[in-house]
């Protein structure tokens, strides 16, 4: 019998079905039984869920611009970015290290 | 990958809208998670910079034997494990960060839990997700995450790459992916347990 410490080290790997069918049937006879582990089973679904909803920070529409400005530079000239806004988290490309 | 397909030739025809489509689509996720790899927002900025630089230049042969994400996220981990490495940053992902297990006192000897999860607070975990402070303490977690947990997971659980495809974007092996994201997802459960758990709900 795998015991519950055992049994929550393991949830991973049964969420991603790589679990051998001996221990998938083992591990599932386990949360048949047992409250506390089929509880913690469903968090880690739920933050498994959770997480993926997280949303992105969103840019700002100067940066946006510039970026997609400098993207098209690159695609056109197979030159270097163009010159970006200055200022901390502003710079859709990063410092250019040229200019330091 | 088919999908990709009209995206990718509006994109070798210079179509502006395309490039805006592809900066909507992938800048803020780069960053996001160029940051589990370097020390700090510009040396991230710098290495989504390398990696657009890239993408651009690789385009015209981009092969479509992968999604348009999976390529271009897998552009992102090279150039950050290298710049991660340089900063000293980064553990080998062979080498597991020691977290502690907070998880291990919370059984005794023989294996049985001693103090067993409380409820996350709600019912449903829909009604979590609706909850913009459920939201901001995950956000915090994971940014609190070690640095190869930090990249693991949100490789497979946000950018939602399944095992195979983050063994091979981070050259690791499937064992050593499953322990160090089950870790990360660990640690997530347990702060969210403890930041909202309590005796209502049966989440």
């Amino acid at each position: 019998m795998m015991s519950c410490a055992q049994i929550t080290e393991q949830v991973t790997a049964y969420l991603d079905r790589s679990m051998p069918l001996r221990q998938r049937m083992a591990f599932q006879m386990h949360m048949w039984m047992c409250t506390h582990c089929r509880r913690y089973l469903r968090q880690v679904r739920t933050t498994v869920a959770l997480t993926g909803r997280l949303p992105t920070d969103p840019i700002p529409e100067d940066v946006r611009e510039d970026l997609v400005r400098a993207l098209m530079a690159i695609h056109t000239g197979g030159a270097e970015p163009v010159t970006m806004p200055p200022g901390p988290g502003s710079s859709p490309l990063g410092d250019d290290p040229k200019a330091r | 990958m088919a999908e990709d397909e009209p995206l990718v030739t509006r994109l070798l025809a210079g179509e502006p809208a395309a490039f805006r489509a592809l900066v909507d689509r992938f800048q803020g996720r780069l960053i996001r998670l160029a940051m589990g790899f370097v020390q700090d927002r510009t040396a991230a900025e710098e290495v989504v910079q390398e990696t657009w630089v890239a993408v651009l230049k690789g385009l015209p042969t981009f092969e479509r034997r992968s999604s348009l994400d999976t390529w271009v996220i897998r552009i992102l981990c090279n150039r950050a494990r290298t710049r991660g490495v340089r900063d000293k940053r980064m553990v080998p992902f062979s080498a597991l960060e020691d977290d502690g297990r907070p998880e291990r006192e919370r059984f005794r000897e023989n294996g049985r839990w001693a103090s067993p999860p409380t409820s996350f607070g709600e019912a449903d975990p829909e009604r979590m997700a609706l909850r913009g402070e459920v939201l901001e303490a995950l956000k915090g977690a994971i940014e609190a995450l070690p640095p190869n947990q930090k990249v693991v997971l949100t490789l497979r659980d946000i950018e939602g790459l399944d095992s195979n495809e983050v063994c091979n974007v981070l050259d690791i092996t499937e064992t050593n992916q499953r322990v160090i994201l089950h870790r990360a997802r660990t640690r997530l459960r347990a702060i969210l347990e403890a930041r909202f758990g309590g005796s209502e709900g049966t989440l």
